[in-house]
Order: C-alpha cells, then structure tokens, then sequence
C-alpha cells in the first residue's frame, strides 16, 4: 500500500461523452509508433460492450482474493488505429470513383473501434437509455495487474499511489492486460512493452492537474488526494458517498470513482411519466457501481430538492465546483508558468 | 509544488521528456464556432506545434456562479493535428484535370495571382464587379482574405443564408433573431428547456453551465424526437413527433392562460398582444386609419378604465396611466367616420389558442396532455430558458416553431431578466474590425472619430424622426445601405436571388407539391410579386437578372459542403458558368477539389486574429501565431494584399482604370493595396491587428491599454461594452462588469421599444401575405412533403466532432467513431427493413439518394432518420451527402417585405433554404 | 548430471548456423527431457493461481548438440513444437523461442540464477533475427541486450523447431535450457525447463 493515494471522481451527470480528455490524454502521451491504437482514457456509451469489445467480460480482478483469469483481447476487439486514403482522394486524379475511407494497418475495413457504439444506448423508444462513461486505469489501490506482473515491472509509487509500469523492465508478456479487469492496459506491438494511463504523473510533479482533468469542459473530474479532507475528492467519496468505484466486486479497490448517472423517468404504457425512477434499470446500474448506487443516487436526489427549495447543500456546492481550481485538487499550477526547455534533461543521452 | 520522492528509473524520464516545449503561445481557433472564442496556451517545440491546452484563465465574472474554464473541447483538444495533416495543402494549386478529379499542378504565388487576377478583371469588365462572388463564410481566420471584395466592389453572399442560420420566427417577434445571454446566466436558470437544440453536441465547451443549473436547483427538460445525447442529462424527455413543436408550445400557452398563470403587466407592457386589430380586415387599427396623415406605424390600445382607444406609445414601453385591454370587443370611428369593431391581438390569440386545448394538441404532437400542462405551468413559475438552437430555422415552418416559443416566454415574463430568454449566436465588440474600410489612416483616433460620425449618422437618422430609437435608426442605416458605397461595413447581398437565376433553384423552389398547401399562388407569383414591389431592392436582388456569376471566391468555406440543395445542384447549375472557382483555405475540402485553384492558407497557429468575437462570453480572444506559416502558406490578409496589388498590377498592364458597378458607383482600380493597407502602415498582419486593438480601445469596447502586446500578455480581454456594430445593438442590453449578460433589459428594464413594426414584440404579423397564409398569429402547420412521398423523416444537426466539415477528417478524431459518415436508425424500423449496425443503408427521395453506414438505436424516433451533417462530401460514396437529398426549400412568406421590420439588412431577414425533416425511405444495400 | 560433449570443428563462425548443415550430423546429441516451470517458482501470483490446473511447459524435451571453434561455440536445440508461433500476429500472440543458459557452477538456481550468481544466456525467439544476450539474477530479473556477436538460424519442420545459436565461447561449464511454445501462451515464467543443469566437455581444444 502507498502511503497516499489519488484519486479521481468523475461525475457522470456532468460528462458529456465528448472526448475532450481522451484527446488531451492522446495529444500528451500515445501519438509515437506503438501507441497510435492505445486510449489510455476513452469515453464510452454506456450500455455498450465498449473498449475492447465485451471488455466485462474477458475476466482479471479477484474473487474472494483470489485472481481471476483474464484473457488477452484480440486488436480487432481492440479496434485498430485506422488509417486514411487521403492522397488517392484529394490527389490521385480518380474524382468520385474514390472517397475517403477507414483502413486497419492490414487493409480491412474497420468493423470495431474504440468508440464503435457512440450513443446507441439500450431500450425501447421512448425509453432508451444510455450514458457516458470516461474509462482510465483505475490506480487500484491492490492492483491485480502488479500481482500479475511477473518481472515487478509494475509498481505503486508511494507518494500518490499511481501504478506504473516500468517500460524498462516490462518485457511485454501481458500477464498484466489479462489480470486487469477493466483492461486498460495496452500491448505496443513495436517496443513489445505493456503501456497505460500514467496518471500524468510529470504533470503531477510540476503540481498541474492531469491533462484529463485540467481539460475537461464538462468540468466533471476531480483529483485529489483521498485523505484530504477538506478536499473534493474526499468529500464525495467518503463524506457523501455519492461517488462509486466501478465493477467493485472485481476486488481491486480502484481509485476512480463514479457519481452515478441520474436519468430521466420512463414513460409508461400509458404515456405517463413514472415519476420517482430513472430509465436507467437499477439492475444494471447495480451491477456496474455495486449496491451502494440506490443511496448514492437517492442522496443526489434529496440534496437536489434541497437546493430547489433554496436550502444550501454542501454536496450540491461541490458538484456545481463554482471555481475551476476547486476541480484540480493540489494540483493548480497553470502549465505556462513553467519553464520546460527541451533537452535540459541529463539523465537522457 | 506537490514534492515526490523517489526516482522511477530512467523509463519515466521519457515522459517527463515528452511534456516539454520551448515556447508557449495564446492560441484559438478562429473558426465559425459558437461561440467558440477559447483562450487556448499553444506548446512550441523545435518548431513545431506540439500540443495545445485550454489556458483556463478566464476570470469569474459574477460571485457565486461558476466561471467558464476550462472553455475548450476535443477538437481544440487536437486542432495541432491539422496544421501537419494529409489534407494540409501549402503550396499555390492550379487544377489539371476536369473540376473534381483531383488531379493538381504546383504553380507559383505569382502565376496563381496573375490568373485569378486576369479571371477578376475579365469578370468585371464583361459582367461587371457583381459577378465576382466571396461567399460570406464565418471563418473569422478568412475574413481577412475577403477585404479584397471590399477593395473591388465585388458582392459577398450573405453570411446567415450562406451558412443557413436564422431563427426567423424570432426575428419575426423581435425584429432580431439572435438575443444572447452570456453563457454563465444558464446558471441563474430555475428550468432550461433544452428544444431543438443538442448542446451536448454542439456546445460542449459550456454545456456545464446547464449541469450545474441542475445542482443549483434548476430543472432540465428536453423536448426533441429523438431520445438525445441531450435528453441524457435531463429531468424529463418529451418526444415530440417531428415538426409539431408549434402545437406543443401553444397547447402550453393555452395552458398558461387559461389557468391565469400569465404575467398580465409583462404581456401588456412587451408585446403587442394589447393592440386592437380590426376586425373587418384583421389588420392593426393604426393611426392612418383614423386621421388624414396619421402614421401607419402608431397602433392603439383599448384603455380599460378610460375606455376609449389610446396611442401605444413610440417612444416608450411604459404603460403610464393606461391599463390596456387584452380581452373584449369595442368600437371605433375611423377617419371616414365608419365605424369598425376593434379586438385586443390577445383575444384573438386565445381563439386561434382553442385549436391547442392539451388534448387537442396531444393528436398532432403526441405528447401526453398532462405533460404539456405541467410543462406549462412550471415555465409559468420560473425563470424559464429555452436552449433552442438553429434547428427550428431549418424546418420549413420553423418560423411558427419559434414564434410559438417566444409565446411561451412572453407569456411568463421570462426574458430580459438573469436566467430566461432563448439561445443564439451573436457577434459584438470587436468594432473596429468592421471600421477598418472606413479609415484612411492607422490611427485609432480616427477610428475613434470615424465611430463618432457614425453615432452622429444616427442622430441625425433620428432628428427627422424622434421616435427612433438608436437601434432603429442604426437598422434604418443599415437597410438603406445596400445598394451604397461597397466599403460599407460588412456588406453583403442576400444570395437567394443569386440562386434562383443561376445555381438551379428556381426549379425546385416551384416544386408545388414541396410547398405547404397553405400556400395560395404559385411560389413564382410571389417572387416576382416581391421582386416588382421593390422588397429586396437593397439586397440588389434583380441585379442577378442582368448579371451572370463569373468568378466564385471561397476563403475558409466549403459551399460544396454546406449548401443546403446538394452539391449537384450547383455543380450542375452554377459552376458551369463560372470562369474561374478559387478556393483560400489551410486543407483541401470538397469545394477545393472542385476549384480551379487552391490557394494555400496559413492554419489558425500561423496567423494572428481573434476567434469569434462573441456576446456568449463578451471577451476579446487573442489567436496568435505560434508558429511562422508552412512552406509556401500565407496568412489571408497578406493574400488579400497580394491579390489586390497583382489585380492593380494587371489592370494597369491592360489598361484598365476603373470599372462601374451596377449602382452606378466607379470603383477605381488604381492603389487598392495602398488603400487596403492603410498606406502601407497594416500591410503587417500584427499592425493590422494592434490597431484594430487600439481603435477598439479608442471606442471604449475594450479598455484604454488594449493594444497587440498586452493581448499577447494577458490572452483575453473583456469587453466594456458592445458597440454598434455586429449584432452588439441587437441585445439591448449594457455590459455590466460583474453580472452575467442578459439581452433585453433595455426593454423590460428601461422600457425601450423593440424595433419591430409595432416596436413590441410582435406576435400579430398583418402583413398582407400572413393573413393570406392564415399565419398573422403564430400557429401549427404540418411539415410539407419534401423530397416527395416517402415514410422516413430525415433530421439532422451538428455533429460532436467537427466545426461544420473542419476536423471531420482529422484522423485523431475520426478514430474516435466510426471515422466514416452514418445515419443513425431505429432499431424496430431497422429490423422492419432487414437492416443491422453496421449495414450500409441507400436513403433515397426524389431529390437524390446516399449510401451511408446505419447504426441502429433504439434512441431514434420511429419514422426518423438522423444524419448528422459536416461530412466531407469526399467522405461519402460518389460523394454524395445527405445535402443531395435537401431539396433545399424555401418558405414564400420569407420574401415578405416592405413592412416595419421585414426588410432585408445585413445577417437578418431574408429567403433561407430549409434541411430539416425532408421525406425519404431507406433500403439495406450489399456493402 | 547429464554432459554435452563438445567437439572443435575447423569452420569460419559465419558457417556455423545452418541447423541442417551436415556438420551437426557429426555432433553428439543429448535428449534433455524438460518440465513445466512449477506454479511455486512463479513469480506472478496471478499465474501461480490462474495457470492452477492448465497445462502449460508442454515441449517435453530438447535434443541439444553442439560445437565450438575458433574462439566460438555452437549449438542446436531441436525440440516438438506441434504449432509454429513466429510472427507476433495479434496482441494474444505469443512467439516460440527457447533460452540457452549458462552457468559457472551446478549449484547455481537454475531458474535464472541469484544475486550471488548471476546468469547469462541466449535468447532466441522464432521473430528475431538475432538472438539476445540475457542477464539475469533470479527469476523476473532478466534484461535483454542485442549483441552483433550472437546469431542464429531456425527452421520449422514436421511439428519440430530446429535451431541454432552461435556466439563468442563461453568460459561456463553448465547450461540448461527453457522452451516457450507461443502457441500455448507461454511466455515469461510460463515454459518448459531443463529442471537440471547439462554439464559442457569442451573436446580438442578446452581454452
């Protein structure tokens, strides 16, 4: 265990499905050879099989302490970094005979990606339903994907407790994308090296906010430290409980905590609303944030009324984050204030 | 500074390597985003740009409501990734092929200036300046290019037509189809109703100002047919069937008003539902009617408690000491000493109202009665917004769409107030930017001075008549400009005339059957009833029966793309006439393919300028150069120049001196660049900009220090106020410094009139044309068949990914869908057509037909196809887009003129195609 | 123990690796049965549960002969491989190699050595065209290096790989061998081992 840990909190009611943090974490971290396929953070609809395709199902995590098996997704499950035929289209002189089209690095023609499902949902009209879950490694405070690591390549740091791979170390044997149940761990076929989310932590060290975070318009993310108490983080996690670990019963204690999604009554047979429930089926939801979603939801729901009657709520506060900074934890440092000349580094040769 | 221990090994050295940079620089996107305007930090490494991040500094504005960072979206998130795409184009093109192969030679800046200079003068010396055409795009980046049509007399399209964007039936109540709130004030909001709009699509970058209105105990509702991205978030979804938001709105008005939940003084006060009509022709009782020489524009009210009918007031909203009747029959003596009886518009409002008993609208709208009544009566209890966006304008009785809306809120009082109104775009501050034409030196004094002459303009405008107010006597100046000095400010033409003589819509606009049936006349008889009757005169409208189009300018637009009507209406009609088809972009779009030359621009990091200078966050937003332009790009005031001087050069070589435009006006050939630049002195695009911040800071818009160094400082100024120019009289409204913005409190506040024909918001349109269609006051009609008779209703809107077609072939974005076009379908209505995710699907209608990637969801309405639009058309099959299957319509009633506020003026009223809920049917095809 | 006899060949080092040239006809060859690596020597507690019960290790044995030179040693390991795994064709791809280890001494802990005893050896795997020096102090410890000096040449045929690796001679006396089959997913701790070290009798010219 570290002797701190970061956390995130990501309210779903507030996320917008707009990929602007899976964009900044892209821009920061995967645009090298090997990474072009790898979404260290994506954004996927809900219900949905996701990213890799049926990911809930392919194993990894514990049950009563003991692992799991997992089983390595195949790329096209993965979906692939697809290609384009710019050239033959603006300048190959072919005119409508082409237009511009997705190719895998083999060629075919994409039949999955990373967001293949973008707002499809679940249910009947008029009572589909569906929402927008942002998907990072969750820095597990027992992360199976170190136990499974058979080099130590894997670790917590102490400080904030974000699980790294060390890219030196690691020899890509995978043991870890199997293990881990969210798998959020990728394969770079060209270094032959395992790689995820790194919780930004070169950010972190200069005290900016991780990109995820400090880019999010939806302003929907938190990060913070989760024995700060009077921070956010804490706050709606232990203070309030409305923010939820996802798939908890895996057993790895992740750090990425959900506020779950609200949604709008359905509508009956008779085309009345049912007032009092959501669309979404608390089944499900149970199923993804465990069974503490019904209290988390029902405080949401009685702090709002609070604040519709006009009585002030701390959570209701919280969530509006009336300052940008209150979103970034100890992390407000404006990265323009930092000087971060290239090759002052001399551990690098 | 968090301090960590530890090093982790020479691995974790490399990421600390990879976020590094040399320099960081204020960037933006000046695109045609809205409101767009994000203050982004622009990272520079060797050279290049690396990366871009929201800079987050944007100041909160009134205490206890969140503030707007960190503004940006994914698209920002990754607009680097243009700059060294494939569809970068850097060097000069010239076409070697047929139009649209794709097939280029790599030419000099002097030989692509040299021809495109002798196509303009040939063009203006046979057809005259008008036949050269900049389409009027809101790139803000390219808007610089178009100073050369200034230079030249040559017509811009106007920007609201050529982008279709108009809420017309707001500006039939307003006399302004775009009021803007600040983005901050959805906060105040105690119920945002979320109609025709999908801001979690289109508006990511302040979406959250609506989540946390939820948090601060305002309530969501969502009225669309489909269950939308923005329905997730809501506290109610209403399906509405397509096109009958009309009869939702007024079933709620019926509501309101016959439970007594209405705002009796706002509705007396702001509107004109107090005025008397007659009811022996439905027309106003007006001044003109009961005195010799009375005026046609002085309407009356019936006082209740002197009983007698009194003058509404010109000058004023106030009620004074009259209580207006809104109910009952009385009599009057006209001048001719007959008498006629006399009704409030409110009464006869309620009576059109009785087609919209709940239960009555429920069979058109198929919403459930209870709903629309408790809809009703929560917008009557609250400060009520309407998130509508573009989407009414786009339907062929959008118009009643949005006049039944502003009903909604007349009637509850919600606007001119924090938390209420509607939805727009509109830009303001940034004045100077429009002045620069009228200087003749670089100096912001005389911008100072020239702003003052204007000011004095107006004042004098209003000597002759004192009941105007400024913002009518600026509209006055504006509307009787057209035809005036081409340097006038933003000058544009209303292009629907331009295309019905010659891109091929006079066809398709007589497509009788396309047409509502309301419509009594051949929609011919009233083009030319409106033409003859001189309505759109100042829109130069008959000058496109004389002139043909020779030379079509494109900079940062892609008309192929965004014409409503498809490209193979105007490839087959327009561009055959066209000598010469340029296009001044950054990348190749399909309008480019389809040019004759390219010209190569800088991208958004290469030059200097401002984004969307909008009312939504009142900011001055710096988009500077980070780096110098790739390869042989140049910025687009440099290309004006260059254009300009090679157009000087080559008229001297031909002997050419000056041409004359169709006013009768010289336009001199001879020092346009000279002129241009001011002398010289702003030929440099950063003296260019300094000074347009220096004037803006002469006029007071933005404060006295702002100069280019200090915006390079401090990235983003706020305004002081809005100006004259732009949409900023459109608000009515002052800038306060620690509040967030509301347009209208001129009005609700000071009590200003509107500047419509009644100077109320004017839910009563007598105009001649109206009463025939039975559309005086707002009602419900059905959309007509478009496209033909086919089961399946094609919406539409913005997508998440791009801004219009740019960034739709990013390739780090299209990764993130499905990185190729599709059309979202029902899952019954699917399985009924034997069609699975992932199939590809034709739609089909009489107008054309499209093969495209279905996904099927159980989210999309039955009986609805949704395309979202902004794909390339060079992404689509034989690239054609969903645009090929828009007959691209146009309701007659919008040639309307000659009446109070229905004239043409600059981005304001005017003939707009329609897109939205066209008829078609689709078919699985093998792949 | 088991020994390998090794006889000098007067052969350029570029001659050498051609596991079907004849001169491997002339070698002795030593049949060294092989066994799973046992779930207790992993070193990931998810294997060490997962692989609980799943066959895994699956080449029972490696048929090694060897030469050495002029300052270099040879060797060719043969062994089953029902399934040839060469090309990392997906990310649950995993590629047939094997692992030639050297050590000073028999006591050394013959599962990649200690911290006291530190190993080396030749990796090859079926994509490379070249093997890698491996350095290692225990199990999970190994780091791999590309050295010009090493080659190798494999062929794949009827169900068996044949390889050989040659490189600078080795002043160790004991080897001892690790078979991955890819097409089982082994990989890492997950392999077949030679559970004993294989003692080397350098023949004609012992240096």
């Amino acid at each position: 265990m570290s002797e701190r840990q970061l956390a995130w909190v990501i309210d779903l009611n507030k996320c917008l499905g707009c990929q602007a943090c899976t964009l900044a974490c892209k821009t920061h971290w995967t645009t090298d050879v090997g990474t072009e396929h790898q979404w260290w953070l994506i954004v996927n609809t809900l219900p949905g099989q996701g990213h890799p395709r049926g990911w809930q199902e392919m194993g990894g995590g514990y049950r009563d302490g003991e692992p799991l098996p997992g089983r390595l997704p195949k790329r096209e499950e993965w979906g692939q970094a697809w290609d384009f035929n710019y050239q033959e289209v603006l300048e190959g002189g072919k005119g409508q005979q082409v237009h511009l089209l997705p190719f895998n690095p083999d060629g075919s023609h994409p039949s999955w990606g990373p967001n293949w499902e973008e707002d499809l949902g679940a249910g009947e009209y008029p009572n589909a339903y569906f929402f927008y879950l942002p998907h990072l490694c969750h820095h597990c405070s027992r992360p199976s994907c170190l136990d499974a690591c058979p080099r130590d390549a894997i670790y917590k740091r102490p400080q904030d407790g974000l699980v790294l791979i060390d890219e030196e170390r690691c020899n890509g044997c995978r043991l870890c994308v199997e293990a881990c149940p969210y798998k959020r761990i990728y394969f770079n076929p060209i270094a032959e090296i395992c790689q995820k989310c790194i919780g930004c932590y070169p950010r972190i060290e200069q005290g900016v906010a991780p990109a995820c975070v400090r880019q999010c318009p939806g302003r929907a993310v938190w990060v913070g430290f989760l024995d700060d108490e009077e921070g956010a983080v804490y706050k709606l996690v232990r203070k309030w409980q409305v923010a939820l670990p996802l798939l908890p019963h895996l057993g790895t204690q992740p750090n990425v905590y959900y506020v779950p999604p609200l949604s709008p009554p359905p509508i009956g047979e008779d085309g009345e609303a049912q007032w009092g429930q959501g669309r979404i089926p608390m089944e499900y939801l149970r199923r993804l944030f465990g069974p503490q979603v019904d209290q988390a939801l029902a405080t949401l729901q009685a702090e709002r009324e609070k604040a519709r009657s006009g009585q002030t709520s701390e959570l209701m506060r919280i969530l509006i984050a009336y300052r940008f900074q209150e979103l970034l934890g100890p992390f407000t440092v404006n990265p323009s204030q930092l000087q971060r000349p290239v090759g002052q580094n001399p551990t690098l040769t | 500074m968090v301090q960590v221990r530890g090093a982790m090994g020479l691995w974790a050295e490399r990421y600390r390597e990879k976020w590094r940079w040399d320099r960081v620089v204020w960037g933006s996107h000046a695109v045609d985003c809205y409101p767009g305007g994000c203050p982004w930090y622009v990272f520079v490494r060797d050279g290049r740009v690396v990366r871009e991040e929201q800079a987050g500094t944007l100041p909160q504005i009134e205490a206890g409501v969140p503030d707007m960072n960190p503004m940006g979206c994914q698209k920002g998130a990754c607009w680097s990734h243009l700059l060294y795409a494939p569809e970068r184009v850097t060097r000069p093109l010239k076409r070697a092929g047929e139009r649209g192969e794709g097939k280029w030679e790599e030419i000099s800046w002097d030989q692509a200036l040299t021809e495109i200079a002798d196509h303009i003068l040939d063009a203006m010396t046979e057809q005259g300046p008008e036949s050269v055409i900049w389409l009027g795009t809101p790139e803000i980046g390219a808007i610089p290019a178009r100073a050369a049509a200034t230079y030249l007399g040559h017509v811009t399209t106007d920007g609201n037509a050529e982008f279709q964007d108009m809420s017309p039936g707001y500006y039939l109540t307003w006399g302004v189809f775009n009021p803007v709130a600040s983005m901050d004030d959805w906060f105040h909001a105690r119920l945002i109703l979320i109609w025709h709009a999908n801001p979690v699509y289109t508006n990511i970058h302040w979406y959250h100002f609506i989540a946390e209105a939820r948090y601060n105990g305002g309530e969501v509702i969502t009225i669309a047919p489909d269950y939308s991205p923005s329905a997730i978030h809501a506290d109610y979804h209403i399906p509405v069937r397509i096109g009958t938001d009309a009869a939702l709105a007024l079933a709620m008005c019926k509501v309101i008003i016959d439970e007594g939940l209405y705002d009796r003084r706002f509705v007396q006060e702001q509107t004109d539902l107090p005025l008397l009509v007659r009811r022996d022709n439905g027309r106003f009782l007006r001044q003109a009617d009961m005195a010799d020489g009375g005026r046609e524009d002085q309407f009356y009210w019936w006082d209740a408690k002197a009983q007698i009918p009194v003058p509404a007031p010109l000058t004023t909203l106030a009620l004074g000491d009259v209580e207006p009747a809104l109910e009952g029959t009385y009599r009057v003596r006209l001048k001719d000493g007959t008498e006629v009886e006399v009704e409030p518009v409110f009464q006869r409002l309620c009576r059109r109202l009785e087609d919209y008993q709940p239960e009555k609208a429920a069979q058109i709208c198929e919403v459930r009665p209870e709903l629309i009544r408790m809809v009703a009566r929560k917008v009557a209890t609250r400060p009520t917004k309407i998130f509508s966006g573009w989407n009414p304008g786009k339907h062929y009785h959008g118009d009643l769409m949005e006049r039944s809306m502003a009903l909604l809120l007349a009637l509850t009082g919600n606007w001119g107030k924090k938390g209420t109104g509607t939805r727009s775009w509109a830009v303001g501050g940034s004045t100077a930017w429009f002045l620069l034409p009228l200087l003749e030196k670089a100096d912001p004094a005389e911008a100072r001075e020239v702003y003052r002459r204007l000011i004095e303009a107006l004042e004098t405008v209003r000597s002759f008549d004192p009941t105007l107010t400024r913002e009518m006597a600026l509209i006055r100046v504006q509307q009787e400009l057209g035809m005036a000095d081409p340097r006038t400010p933003g000058r544009m033409v209303p292009p629907a005339f331009l295309w019905y003589y010659h891109f091929g819509y006079k066809e398709r606009w007589n497509r009788r059957e396309w047409h509502d049936p309301s419509m009594k006349r051949s929609f011919d008889e009233y083009f030319q009833e409106a033409l003859e009757k001189g309505w759109w005169d100042s829109g130069w409208a008959r000058v496109w029966q004389q002139v043909e189009p020779r030379v079509l300018i494109e900079a940062g637009g892609n008309v192929l793309r965004r014409q409503r009507g498809g490209q193979e209406l105007l490839l087959k009609h327009a561009w055959p006439k066209l000598k010469c088809i340029v296009s001044i972009d950054y990348r190749i779009n399909t309008t480019g393919l389809y040019a004759d030359y390219i010209l190569p621009a800088a991208q958004h990091y290469e030059k200097v300028g401002f984004s969307m200078p909008s009312i939504h966050h009142l900011t001055t937003v710096l988009a500077d150069r980070a780096v110098p332009p790739l390869d042989q790009a140049k910025s687009d005031w440099e290309i004006a120049i260059l254009l300009l001087e090679k157009v000087e050069e080559r008229a001297r070589q031909r002997g050419i001196k000056e041409v004359t435009n169709r006013a009768g006006q010289a336009i001199s050939l001879e020092g346009l660049a000279e002129r241009a630049t001011l002398g010289g002195a702003i030929r440099d695009e950063d003296a260019r900009m300094d000074l347009i911040l220096r004037s803006d800071a002469a006029i007071g818009i933005l404060s006295g220090d702002a100069s280019l160094a200090k915006l390079r400082q401090v990235g983003h100024m706020r305004w002081r106020r809005l100006g004259l120019l732009g949409h900023g009289p459109s608000q009515a409204a002052d800038i306060r410094p620690h509040e967030t913005f509301s347009p209208f409190r001129w009005h609700v506040e000071d009590k200003l009139p509107y500047a419509t024909l009644t100077r109320r918001a004017q839910f009563y349109i007598d105009h001649e044309w109206f009463l025939e269609a039975g559309e005086e006051l707002p009602c419900h009609k059905e959309v007509p068949p478009m496209g033909g008779n086919y089961p399946f209703r094609l919406t539409s809107g913005h997508n998440r990914w791009s801004i219009h077609s740019m960034n739709q072939t990013n390739k780090i974005i299209l990764n993130t869908h499905r990185g190729e076009p599709f059309a979202f379908i029902n899952n019954r209505d699917a399985e009924a057509k034997g069609i699975k995710n992932g199939d590809y699907i034709r739609i089909y209608n009489d107008c054309g037909s499209m093969i495209i990637q279905a996904k099927v969801s159980p989210a999309v309405r039955p009986g609805q196809i949704i395309v979202y639009n902004g794909w390339e058309p060079y992404t689509h099959r034989r690239w054609y887009s969903e645009s090929d299957l828009e007959p691209g319509m146009v309701k007659w009633l919008h040639l309307a003129g000659g009446y109070g506020h229905l004239r043409y003026r600059l981005l304001h009223w005017q003939p707009i195609p329609v897109d939205r809920a066209i008829t078609v049917d689709v078919e699985k095809v093998s792949p | 123990m088991k020994s390998l006899t090794l006889y000098k060949v007067d052969l350029p080092l570029e001659n050498v690796p051609d596991p079907q040239a004849d001169v491997w006809a002339r070698a002795v060859e030593v049949v060294v049965p092989l066994s799973a690596t046992p779930l207790e020597a992993q070193t990931s507690a998810y294997v060490r549960s997962v692989w609980r019960g799943r066959p895994y290790g699956l080449t029972p044995y490696v048929a090694v002969r060897a030469f050495h030179g002029d300052g270099w040693v040879a060797f060719r390991l043969s062994w089953p491989c029902p399934a040839k795994s060469d090309r990392l064709t997906d990310d649950d791809a995993f590629l047939d190699a094997a692992c030639l280890l050297f050590a000073s001494s028999n006591d050394t802990p013959i599962a990649m050595g200690s911290a006291e005893r530190p190993v080396e050896g030749w990796l090859w795997r079926a994509d490379w065209p070249r093997p890698r020096l491996v350095r290692a102090q225990g199990p999970g410890t190994s780091l791999r290096e590309e050295v010009a000096s090493l080659r190798a040449s494999a062929v794949w045929e009827r169900g068996h790989w044949i390889v050989s690796l040659a490189g600078p001679r080795r002043a160790e006396g004991f080897i001892a061998i690790a078979i991955w089959q890819g097409a089982h997913q082994e990989r890492a701790g997950i392999k077949a081992y030679s559970p004993s070290w294989l003692s080397l009798s350098w023949e004609g010219g012992s240096e």
